[in-house]
């Protein structure tokens, strides 16, 4: 074989390489996008955010759970929505509604990593409800929040008679909705991309 | 005292605080907590008919803190009475704070640990941390829960 020869043929076989790891990335990104669009599964959380320097108060409240890092998955809504990791392999999640930056907020960290999301327990919801009477039961939705799997497609502010009063889609897996002003809502509904309901607070 | 056992001594000093460092971080809402209940070691049954007896909102089925500006209220949710499929314990808690004009929080049925900031949650000034029974309004048996409550 000729010294040009042997130089094709090395290149070919690098391109060939680069082309079947380039497949094999193209089918795990293509993998991730089937299980985030419409209809994906109520198991999965594909955004995993992007890793954050936490701030000093950051790092107290990460602390509290044994959080060693921090990354943020959405900022909207005026509120940050993190995704916290343990040495342990556990998650817990965090939603900063503070006009404080160098804060991770309200956490909830589940037993295991497998705890969140499963198809029953599809949405981890950090809503806010509150009573102003003393009669059992009489709860209202000050704000809804919370993280939501792939296969959530909507989440749903109702009121005591289960009509719609205000709507977001699930977007980065995370949502915050306002109650309009005026209005009580009693409920956070969730609903897959064919409209059935998958998740219900309280 | 030689340098050489100086130097030892401070050794020992500087392992013992990174000991105590690295137990009260394994304990959050426990060692450190100026509420605890059922004590700070502990975990208690919260059921309809528990109680602290010390004003909480409501008269039975919730355990509530003294009066005070608190900086954060921890839960840790045990297995119990049962663990689904994503730890789902058919036991729900509402759990936050509250004040004279209203108590606030969060649900929850899941077996996890949990932490509230009164702040968060749009209350500030002389508070109590609280959980509540909370029963279901549809179908399922509500059933107790079995869990630790810290607030510092």
């Amino acid at each position: 074989m000729t010294r040009s020869k042997r130089r094709r043929s090395a290149i070919t076989a690098a391109v060939s390489t680069l082309a079947v790891i380039g497949a094999a990335v193209a089918l795990l990104l293509g993998t991730n996008a089937i299980g985030s669009g419409a209809g994906g599964d109520l198991t999965r959380v594909s955004n995993h955010g992007r890793p954050v320097n936490p701030g000093p108060l950051q790092r107290k409240e990460m602390e509290n759970v044994e959080a060693t890092s921090v990354a943020l998955l959405a900022a909207r809504d005026n509120r940050s929505f993190y995704r916290l990791s343990r040495d342990d392999g556990n998650v817990c999640y965090a939603i900063n509604s503070s006009t404080e930056p160098d804060h991770i907020g309200n956490t909830v960290c589940p037993l295991t990593p497998t705890s969140f999301p499963t198809p029953s327990t599809p949405v981890l919801d950090l809503s806010v409800f509150e009573s102003t009477s003393h009669t059992p039961g009489d709860f209202h939705v000050v704000a809804a929040q919370g993280f939501a799997a792939d296969g959530v497609a909507s989440v749903e502010l109702v009121d005591g008679k289960g009509h719609l009063i205000a709507r977001r889609w699930n977007a980065d897996n995370v949502y915050a909705l306002d109650v309009p002003p005026g209005r009580v809502a009693t409920g956070v509904v969730a609903y897959d991309a064919d409209g059935a309901e998958v998740f219900r607070v309280p | 005292m030689s340098a050489v056992h100086r130097h030892l001594l401070l050794l020992l000093l500087a392992a013992l605080i990174v000991a105590v460092s690295a137990s009260a971080a394994a304990m959050p809402g426990s060692a450190s907590a100026a509420w605890c209940w059922p004590s700070c070691s502990t975990f208690g049954y919260l059921g309809p008919g528990t109680s602290t007896y010390n004003g909480c909102w409501k008269s039975s089925g919730e355990v509530c803190s003294g009066w005070n500006t608190w900086t954060s209220n921890g839960i840790n949710k045990a297995c119990y009475p049962i663990c689904d499929i994503g730890n789902y314990t058919h036991a729900r808690v509402h759990y936050g704070f509250e004040n004279a004009e209203r108590i606030r929080g969060f649900y929850t049925d899941i077996a996890q640990t949990v932490y509230a900031y009164p702040f968060q949650l749009g209350m500030g000034g002389y508070l109590r941390a609280q959980v509540s029974w909370a029963a279901y309004d549809d179908s399922r048996t509500s059933y107790t829960s079995w869990l630790h409550a810290g607030a510092v």
